[in-house]
């Protein structure tokens, strides 16, 4: 297992390589799940926003 | 090509408006997604204990693995964006330009990876971790392409004028996809040429190859699953006003009761 893990004595250069590849993909996907959050919450914020604007427009023109 | 391509025709412009993409994306998902992962692990399979090692560089081709995949999916996923960049400008779509959207941060990801990979097998095969070497500078150009039509995209506030400026970027970039390919022939670098050609047998052996193939299939699977995933999130924001966007259920929130009653 060691001796596999050493690659050779090329292990340093291959785990970096394989290694980076790893965090590259987890950095990825855990912002692709912010990203989904934030973009369901900023469209709730934009539609409440837009509710409160009709509401205050047509409560304008009302009196 | 007469006859069915009416159908398909309208089946295109039907899935070519964000409300109907929208699910039928969030089906494809798990299928590209496994499709990944099971490639990959087949792919790692070969490469790590099928393939031989290699006479002369020992263990640290096995790089090549993640290095070669990636750095054809950084110039592939360019020339995609590219293209849809041009159906957006031509026909002003608002798919077309999200799906650009989508694609640029998996892109730039694969980028980097090929730039760092490439580093650590650069050291022990050539002696050093960086050289201006014409491959080399190319790709660290596609890198800044894809950081730089994200920054664009985000620095301008109008969302379709943004999708212009950033589609006009992408397309100027795209000369540069052929000069990485073909960099390593019209120049004297220090890049190895390829390893795979259209018109020659492959100079490597037969489970080298399989394994590389499976991961380039892997990377494949991976960004088409990743670009859809991030074009539902595109969508979700862009389109919020629409009515469509308002009746859908969010995800992992509320009952499925909460979700027409809480917009309705």
């Amino acid at each position: 297992m060691s001796e596999w893990l050493a690659m050779g004595g090329y292990g340093f250069y291959v785990w970096s390589s394989y290694g980076m590849l790893a965090i590259a993909l987890i950095v990825e996907l855990a912002w692709l799940r912010h990203h989904r959050r934030e973009s369901w919450r900023r469209a709730a914020a934009m539609r409440a926003e837009r509710s409160i604007a009709a509401t205050t427009r047509s409560g304008g023109t009302n009196r | 090509m007469s006859t069915p391509s009416s159908s398909a025709g309208s089946i295109w412009f039907r899935y070519a408006s964000p409300a109907s993409f929208y699910p039928l994306a969030g089906q494809l998902i798990p299928w590209f997604g496994a499709a990944a992962a099971i490639l990959a692990l087949a792919g790692l399979y070969v490469g790590f204990f099928v393939a031989p090692t290699d006479w002369q560089q020992g263990e640290a081709y096995r790089i090549i693995f993640i290095h070669v995949p990636a750095a054809w999916m950084a110039m592939f996923t360019y020339l995609v964006m590219a293209s849809w960049c041009a159906i957006s400008l031509a026909f002003n779509t608002r798919l077309s330009a999200m799906m650009a959207q989508a694609l640029a941060p998996t892109g730039a990801m694969f980028a980097f990876v090929s730039l760092w990979t490439g580093a650590f097998w650069g050291r022990p095969t050539w002696g050093a971790y960086w050289v201006w070497d014409a491959r080399l500078t190319s790709t660290l150009i596609l890198l800044f392409l894809y950081l730089g039509f994200i920054a664009l995209r985000a620095s301008i506030d109008d969302p379709r004028r943004a999708d212009r400026a950033a589609a006009v970027l992408a397309l100027v970039g795209a000369i540069n996809v052929p000069i990485i390919y073909f960099s390593v022939r019209w120049w004297n670098t220090l890049h190895q040429g390829s390893s795979i050609s259209m018109t020659a047998a492959p100079k490597m052996a037969h489970t080298m190859l399989t394994a590389m193939l499976l991961m380039t299939l892997a990377a494949w699977a991976y960004t088409i699953a990743v670009a859809l995933y991030r074009v539902r999130s595109i969508i979700v924001e862009r389109e919020a006003l629409s009515g469509w966007v308002g009746a859908l259920e969010r995800p992992g929130e509320a009952g499925p009761t909460m979700a027409g009653a809480a917009t309705r």
